[in-house]
């Protein structure tokens, strides 16, 4: 099943490269095909997790690297049941929102579906060095992806993405090695290697490799700077799957590696995770309240939003971390829908500057009323996804820590400050008539947007199952690290 | 009475002269002489081993041998090489011979 | 007597002198047979060297091993050797003259290389690593009318002799020490006296100096640069792959079978030898310009990456000499990719340098994937080899409880990431000088093809070469 996801769109990639280039149609439906078989997999996989018996499901396990003591094993859990399922919608959508990518779009399948099977593959593994092989496997088709199909300094950009993040690969790789070596069990096998007590010296440097590491891609302050930059040049699909999926591995590259197998090293950096991570959303918030251009205020809400992440993590309560699963999954869709948007207006106005705008709920409805959505969702609505993760990250930061629980609060204020002060700029006021010609979202487009909208109000009014499932997955690390609650 | 040590004495002399010649002349046929040198000096050493330490065997010498005969394949190719260096550019000092740096 | 193990060299010596006697009855335009002629003989002894895989390790008086470890690297030149001579076909009626002597001195080279993976002994290595060297020293500087080309054979010859005359100092004094020159021997008499006096030191700092100039590891690299851009490409090619790895087998082989029982003596000095090269290489290809100078300092990191394993080498352990094998040929058939592709866009346009990749995904859509794979794989990204190899590599330098050393080869290779996506960036971001299409010869995309997918299946799926290593590195396991 977990294979499946994996093989799928690799396979895709390479059908889709082997269809003649002038039948891009053709290579369009076979991903939108392949990417709708990967949610009804991750679908069955997610509704069906039994959360009654928690731990790894739906394991398979094949010979890889014997010498190694490497197989690989893969399986779910509680916290990548619902990772897995995020992943799957924003492909989906993603193919959507490339529908009319013009240049070369075979071969941007090709890179965005070598990097979905990274994903899946990441969320997928139990063996950690099949994890960081799916991992780095996911971070270098963002180059191409970038740096070929992108706008503003794509270039630069992509260069700057890609060496931030496999620089922080280069810390997580380091500290994979020395847990192997520590442990003294000649296996990569997670459920092996947890099992072991580490050296309180290995737990806390180590985890301070994980940590940082991880935290790059996590949009970690202050190692975010590669984000905003990089979003802004990104192609529409590719910035949806990276802001709603990618940086999502990072918090979760925390919680499976670092947490799991080092909860005394875990315990020693959280308090400085939850620290930096309230800085994440103040700062994250407010530097978002000075952009110009649409892409960069994203980015920097996503930076902001993912410090909600990683300050529920930093809580190492059960609910704050249950909050914590919940936004990845909340953001990546959220993230998703707002790029998407952005991308369908910069593809028909050519301008992402803010002040340009005005009006375009008269021209533009459509994109209106999702943005709106989207918007209300990041600002945490209640009935939308965004407001149960970030209520229960909240509660979390107020049981453990109260003072970064109110700068949490002071940072929702001023997320509502920016979405609403966008939201008035661009689609309400008088119209601006440069764009009294401007077209509405276009027919795929609108197909991806009221997909992840359903998803927005879904979680909002039914996030039941999703805590269930989460709880499961998060409930024994907790109790590993601080005791039973 | 000449001992194994006036061997190695005189060996690892000749064996620092041709290292200098290598490392300070700019002449190349200067250059390949000094490395003449070094290997004269191994072969010096691989024989008065062979006589002091193992005189029943005769392992050192044959090293000596090979070594010879190598020593002067490689400086006729290095001098033919040589030769095509000085007809291009009329000069054999490795100074001059820069076409590539870093 | 038994002779018998000497068949495939044997047979590389016919084939050799087969094509040198040849080439004074082919007439000009002909020359091509000879090397069709050269690859099928090379093909043919590959299957006469597999079949002696497997069988007990047989000594000719422990002169001559035909072990799985040196049968293994037999097959890996051979083929190294096969692809070089066909994808030399168009550089060398383009570029070179004699073409005879061309084909038949890169027999000779890769009979050479076949003696070292079998050298159980100081003199035999020593004989069978000069010729390889003469081979190379007329080889680079084949092409006559490059006056780059001779420049990079007076300096490859001058500091090749240079560092034989040091490792032969090396040997003598490793002779006068043990009173024997076998790999065996030596052991036993390190076993025996236990202590190391000054002779012994000096000894194998020497020969680990000779060795050095070889596989160029820094601070004896310099020729390479100068040598690897002079040089025709092909014999670049042949060089920074199958050269440095017979290098390195024989490395691995004398401190593994000769020197292991001083292990802890020279494993700091491997392990900062392994970093300086590491860094040097990596730092200094950051600045090239020149496509083949790139690779030349890529390669010298590739090999601090090798020295990393050296320096992890273990009596008890076969991780390190595994992941030397492993990465020697990863990074073999991924550099091959690489120069294949510098080649045959040198063939067509003339152009080394870096910037002249600008647009190539355009212009010859499936030489830039290949090039993408190779240098991907260079890069250690997974999916492909190098990242296999690397892994494992690293793997073992920690298993010895040297993660500092991990780390920090970690580190080299992410900064050489930085390199190699500036290659990427031109072949795929830029647009070329000059549109249409480049008309890529038939021959090199099969070969293209063929390494891509060594490169890439032993990437996912390494465990069938891994299990061929594995009984490889057997004799190394006390």
């Amino acid at each position: 099943m977990i294979s499946a996801t994996i093989v799928i769109p690799f396979l895709t990639a390479l059908i889709v490269m082997a269809i003649p280039r002038d039948k891009t149609t053709v290579a369009k439906w076979a991903a939108a095909i392949a990417a709708f078989v990967t949610i009804v997999l991750t679908t069955y996989m997610f509704v069906n997790y039994d959360y009654q018996k928690g731990g790894f499901q739906f394991v398979e396990q094949y010979p890889w690297i014997s010498s190694l003591g490497v197989s690989v094993k893969l399986g779910i859990d509680g916290i990548s049941a619902p990772l897995m399922l995020l992943t799957a919608i924003v492909i989906f959508c993603g193919v959507f929102a490339s529908w009319y990518v013009k240049d070369r779009p075979q071969e941007f399948l090709f890179f965005l579906f070598v990097l979905v099977a990274g994903v899946f593959g990441v969320f997928g593994s139990i063996d950690t060095l099949v994890f960081f092989f799916f991992y780095e496997l996911a971070v270098i088709p963002m180059y191409p992806l970038i740096a070929i199909w992108g706008s503003t300094r794509k270039e630069y950009g992509a260069m700057k993405l890609t060496l931030y993040l496999v620089a922080g690969s280069v810390l997580i790789w380091t500290a994979l090695l020395a847990v192997y070596v520590a442990s003294g069990t000649n296996s990569f096998d997670l459920e092996v290697l947890q099992k072991v007590t580490y050296e309180p010296w290995v737990q806390t440097v180590f985890f301070a490799f994980f940590m940082v590491g991880f935290g790059v891609l996590g949009g970690l302050w202050p190692f975010h700077t590669w984000s905003p930059g990089g979003h802004a040049a990104a192609p529409t699909a590719v910035s949806m799957l990276h802001a709603g999926v990618l940086m999502k591995l990072g918090a979760y590259g925390i919680i499976r590696l670092g947490m799991v197998l080092l909860p005394e090293g875990a315990k020693f950096w959280l308090p400085v995770l939850i620290a930096i991570a309230t800085i994440n959303v103040v700062y994250g918030a407010i530097s978002a309240l000075a952009q110009k251009d649409f892409k960069y205020l994203i980015g920097y809400s996503s930076v902001s939003h993912c410090g909600y992440v990683l300050m529920g993590i930093g809580t190492l309560t059960v609910i704050g971390l249950n909050g914590a699963v919940l936004q990845m999954f909340s953001h990546g869709i959220m993230t998703a829908l707002f790029f998407l948007l952005v991308g369908s207006v910069y593809d028909s106005a050519h301008t992402r500057d803010l002040n340009d705008f005005g009006g375009l709920a008269k021209v533009a409805p459509v994109i209106a009323i999702f943005f709106a959505l989207a918007g209300l969702a990041g600002v945490g609505l209640p009935g939308l996804s965004g407001f149960v993760a970030e209520f229960m990250v909240l509660v979390g930061t107020f049981q453990t820590y109260p003072i970064l629980g109110i700068l949490g609060i002071i940072a929702v204020a001023i997320t509502a400050v920016y979405v609403l002060r966008m939201l008035a700029k661009v689609f309400f006021g008088p119209l601006n008539t440069r764009w009294v010609k401007l077209p509405d979202a276009r027919r795929a487009e609108v197909f991806a947007m009221s997909i992840l909208g359903f998803f927005l109000v879904l979680v909002g009014v039914y996030p039941t199952h999703f805590v269930r499932v989460i709880t499961s997955g998060v409930a024994p690390i907790v109790t590993r690290i601080v005791g039973a609650q | 009475m000449l001992t194994l040590q006036h061997f190695l004495g005189l060996s690892a002399l000749l064996f620092s002269i041709g290292l200098y010649g290598v490392l300070a002349r700019r002449n190349a046929v200067v250059i390949l002489m000094s490395i003449e040198l070094m290997l004269n000096a191994v072969n010096i050493n691989l024989v008065a081993f062979a006589m002091y330490l193992a005189p029943t065997q005769f392992v050192g010498q044959i090293f000596a041998i090979f070594v010879i005969c190598i020593a002067a394949a490689e400086v006729g190719l290095a001098l033919a090489i040589v030769l095509r260096i000085y007809r291009g550019r009329s000069s054999i000092s490795v100074d001059d011979i820069d076409l590539m740096k870093w | 007597m038994s002779w018998w193990l000497f068949i495939p060299e044997f047979l590389a010596v016919i084939l050799a002198f087969a094509v040198f006697g040849l080439d004074m009855v082919t007439p000009a335009d002909k020359k091509n047979r000879l090397a069709w002629g050269g690859a099928i003989g090379l093909l043919v002894i590959i299957g006469v060297v597999v079949a002696y895989w497997g069988q007990t390790p047989r000594l000719y008086k422990e002169l001559f091993y035909l072990d799985n470890f040196a049968l293994l690297f037999k097959v890996f030149f051979l083929f190294v050797a096969v692809v070089i001579i066909l994808s030399s076909l168009d550089h060398a009626r383009r570029f070179l003259s004699h073409l005879g002597e061309y084909y038949g001195l890169i027999i000779l080279a890769t009979l050479g290389m076949m003696l070292m993976a079998s050298a159980g002994e100081m003199i035999t290595a020593f004989v069978s690593l000069e010729l390889v060297s003469f081979s190379f020293y007329v080889l680079s500087s084949y092409d006559k009318n490059n006056p780059k080309s001779g420049e990079a054979g007076i300096k490859y010859i001058i500091i090749g002799a240079f560092s034989s005359a040091l490792m032969l100092y090396g040997m003598s004094l490793i002779y006068a020490a043990t009173k024997t020159t076998t790999f065996a021997g030596i052991f036993a008499a390190l076993q025996q006296s236990g202590q190391l006096d000054f002779g012994w030191v000096l000894g194998i700092i020497l020969i680990l100096a000779g060795l050095g100039f070889k596989v160029s590891a820094v601070p004896f690299h310099m020729w390479a640069p100068d040598v690897y851009e002079g040089a025709p490409t092909p014999i670049t090619a042949y060089l920074s792959v199958a050269s440095k790895a017979a290098g390195f087998i024989l490395l691995v082989r004398l401190f593994a079978m000769a020197f292991m029982p001083s292990v802890e003596a020279w494993r700091l000095l491997m392990a900062i030898l392994a970093v300086a090269t590491m860094c040097i290489g990596n730092f200094v290809a950051l600045r090239q310009v020149n496509i083949k100078r790139l690779l030349a300092y890529s390669s010298i990191a590739q090999a601090g990456y090798v020295l990393v394993g050296v320096a992890s080498l273990s009596p008890s352990s076969p991780l390190a000499s595994n992941a030397i094998m492993l990465h020697l040929v990863g990074y073999g058939l991924s550099n091959l990719a690489a120069f294949v592709c510098v080649i045959v866009y040198q063939n067509l346009t003339q152009k080394e340098d870096i910037a002249d990749y600008a647009g190539l995904s355009r212009r010859a859509p499936f030489v830039a994937l290949a090039m993408l794979a190779a240098l991907f794989s260079l890069a250690g990204m997974p999916f492909f080899v190098g990242f296999i190899s690397k892994f494992y590599l690293f793997t073992a330098a920690a298993d010895q409880g040297m993660i500092w050393l991990a780390l920090v080869a970690i580190f080299n290779s992410f900064i050489s990431l930085y390199y190699y996506l500036g290659v990427v960036k031109q072949m795929y971001v830029r647009s070329p000088e000059e549109p249409g299409p480049l008309a890529v010869p038939a021959l090199i995309n099969v070969i293209l093809v063929v390494l891509v997918v060594l490169v890439s299946v032993i990437g996912i799926y390494p465990e069938p070469l891994l299990r061929a290593i594995g009984a490889a590195s057997q004799i190394f396991i006390a």
